[in-house]
């Protein structure tokens, strides 16, 4: 299958669409308001989808004018939300969490279904518990799928949060997307080799503050740009941000939550017990910090690739999350309507620990890198050269 | 109480507040709130009509599309058109044109880098007090540029602008 990045960015519009039809259900049906606060096209990988935390949801088959499955998820915090609204009483969760999924569910597809201007009928829902692997199981997740469409739609002011996959099968995939430019196996290389960027990151992290890290969760998705800033909330995160040049260049967002930086710093600078404000010495702390990442992440593409990419000196920020995203893809914004958006997830076993990678590549000069590259080239170097 | 947005219907039973997505825009009339967060080098235009307590707030994120790449489902992307677009929605909810006036806030600068990028939050409030001045609406307030991210709440029926930040005093426009 080839796709290209325009044709994923606006089937991506119409899921977030779809995204808050489902929410106006939710609302409907509990009074909460609620929002759509992630939706995307991921590259479809079943160890990046799966978490390892349990939730519990509804699957549900599709066909139609579309083909596929979909699962609806909630935390077990969001289950007692909705069952104190809809049916107080004990040993009703699942009730609940049914009659939630069936309406929310109903109102993805049916936008799918006004989209594509044809019907769309669904299986009645199944209910599901378990990790994320085991959900995806339940709900047939056929591991040759190429995309995910994921949703997240949360309340302000209470404790729930809805997980939604679009699971569409690859002939439907296929229809959505036309045929681009793109082989998807190219795709799935640069997504390997960004993995890899991030867990050679990791392992800088750890080597340079002694937190034993690891990479939790990494995407590869395609999103309308101003749809990026909402893959961060509005708190107070500390981090840097760089600028890359090359083919291709772009930014890297790294973003610790406050916690964490604080702790990075104290392993960082000598003598420091705790951190109170992030001072020029905490700066240049956070600053050395992301220059080693990023030049972590992105080494790995320069061998693939056999070319030089230039980073930027940091951008020291400790602002609200939101607000850095956005300023990022402002830039990006004045020549692409799309953006291809890496992300990952450090997380750290023995403590709290969250330290969020973002690289966010220009999108014509990807385009041409892809040209270039062979696809699984990154497996071929791993193996010549060892791990990385 | 009414509100509207491009993509919502109009609610029978309004909500307290309503949240304003980058590149979106919305009306609302009375007590709604109407937030929007995470400004960096977007700038926030909120316009009203004080003496009818109807209120608009825009999230332009850009000073003009890449080559007329609009999209119908992100009406205030680009400064103008996102412009264009609010005034003509609190006019259709009740406000009177030529009582409408507008504050600001945003457009900072929150990191340097060479390219094309650079100055973009300059450059949307300076595209977007153009579209205001080509609509004869005047700038009554604003808190724009600086180096940090912006929150915002409007109230229409008091015709007041709430900007927080994470570092620096609340501002009252």
């Amino acid at each position: 299958m080839n796709v290209d990045v325009e044709s994923l960015g606006a089937v991506s519009r119409t899921a977030r669409e779809g995204g808050e039809r489902a929410a106006r259900n939710l609302t409907g049906m509990t009074g909460i308001e609620t929002t759509v606060e992630v939706s995307k096209v991921t590259l479809a990988s079943a160890d990046d989808l799966a978490s390892d935390a349990r939730r519990v949801g509804v699957a549900t088959d599709f066909e139609g004018g579309m083909d596929g499955a979909s699962l609806l998820t909630v935390s077990p915090e969001g289950v007692e939300t909705l069952s104190e609204i809809l049916l107080p009483g004990d040993g009703v969760e699942e009730d609940a969490v049914s009659e939630v999924g069936n309406v929310v569910t109903s109102g993805f597809i049916d936008e799918w279904a006004d989209h594509l201007g044809t019907t769309i009928d669904h299986s009645p829902p199944r209910y599901v518990e378990g990790t994320g692997e085991q959900l995806l199981d339940a709900a047939g997740f056929d591991r040759d799928r190429a995309f995910v469409f994921r949703t997240e739609v949360g309340a302000v002011g209470e404790s729930l949060d809805v997980e939604f996959h679009l699971l569409p099968d690859r002939d439907s995939l296929r229809e959505m997307l036309g045929d681009g430019e793109i082989p998807v196996e190219k795709l799935t290389t640069l997504k390997q080799m960004a993995r890899t960027g991030a867990e050679t990151t990791s392992e800088s992290v750890s080597a340079m503050t002694g937190i034993d890290t690891r990479v939790d969760i990494s995407d590869l998705s395609f999103v309308p740009v101003e749809d990026v800033p909402g893959e961060l909330s509005d708190r107070e995160y500390v981090g840097v941000v760089l600028e890359f040049d090359g083919l291709p260049g772009g930014y890297i967002v790294i973003l610790f939550d406050e916690a964490s930086a604080r702790e990075v710093v104290v392993a960082l600078v000598p003598g420091a017990d705790s951190v109170e404000e992030f001072d020029e010495t905490a700066r240049s702390a956070v600053e050395e910090l992301g220059n080693v990442m990023t030049s972590s992440f992105v080494d790995g593409w320069a061998n693939v690739l056999d070319a030089t990419i230039d980073i930027s000196t940091p951008r020291f920020v400790h602002d609200m999350g939101s607000a850095v995203a956005e300023s990022v893809v402002a830039r990006l914004g004045r020549t692409q309507a799309n953006a291809v958006l890496f992300d990952a997830t450090l997380r750290a076993d023995d403590r709290e620990f969250d330290c969020e990678i973002y690289a966010l590549p220009d999108e014509t000069e990807l385009r041409a890198m892809l040209d270039e590259l062979e696809p699984g080239e990154t497996a071929e170097r791993t193996t010549k050269s060892g791990s990385l | 109480m009414n509100v509207t947005t491009d993509s919502l219907p109009f609610a029978d039973d309004a909500p307290d507040r309503v949240k304003v997505g980058v590149a979106e825009f919305a009306v609302a009339t009375g007590d709604t709130l109407l937030t929007t967060s995470g400004l960096g080098s977007c700038v926030g235009v909120a316009v009203a009509d004080p003496t009818a307590s109807v209120a608009g707030l825009a999230h332009v994120m850009l000073p003009e599309l890449p080559e007329g790449r609009g999209d119908p489902a992100k009406p205030a992307k680009a400064a103008a058109e996102g412009v264009e677009r609010l005034l003509t929605a609190v006019e259709t909810a009740g406000g009177d044109p030529d009582a409408v006036e507008a504050k600001l806030a945003g457009g900072s600068r929150m990191f340097d880098f060479s390219g094309v990028g650079e100055g973009v939050g300059q450059r949307n409030i300076e595209r977007v007090r153009e579209a205001l001045a080509d609509r004869a609406v005047s700038v009554v307030g604003e808190d724009v540029g600086g180096t940090y991210g912006r929150s915002l709440e409007l109230r229409p029926e008091t015709w007041t602008l709430t900007v927080t930040s994470a570092h620096e005093e609340v501002v009252e426009l």
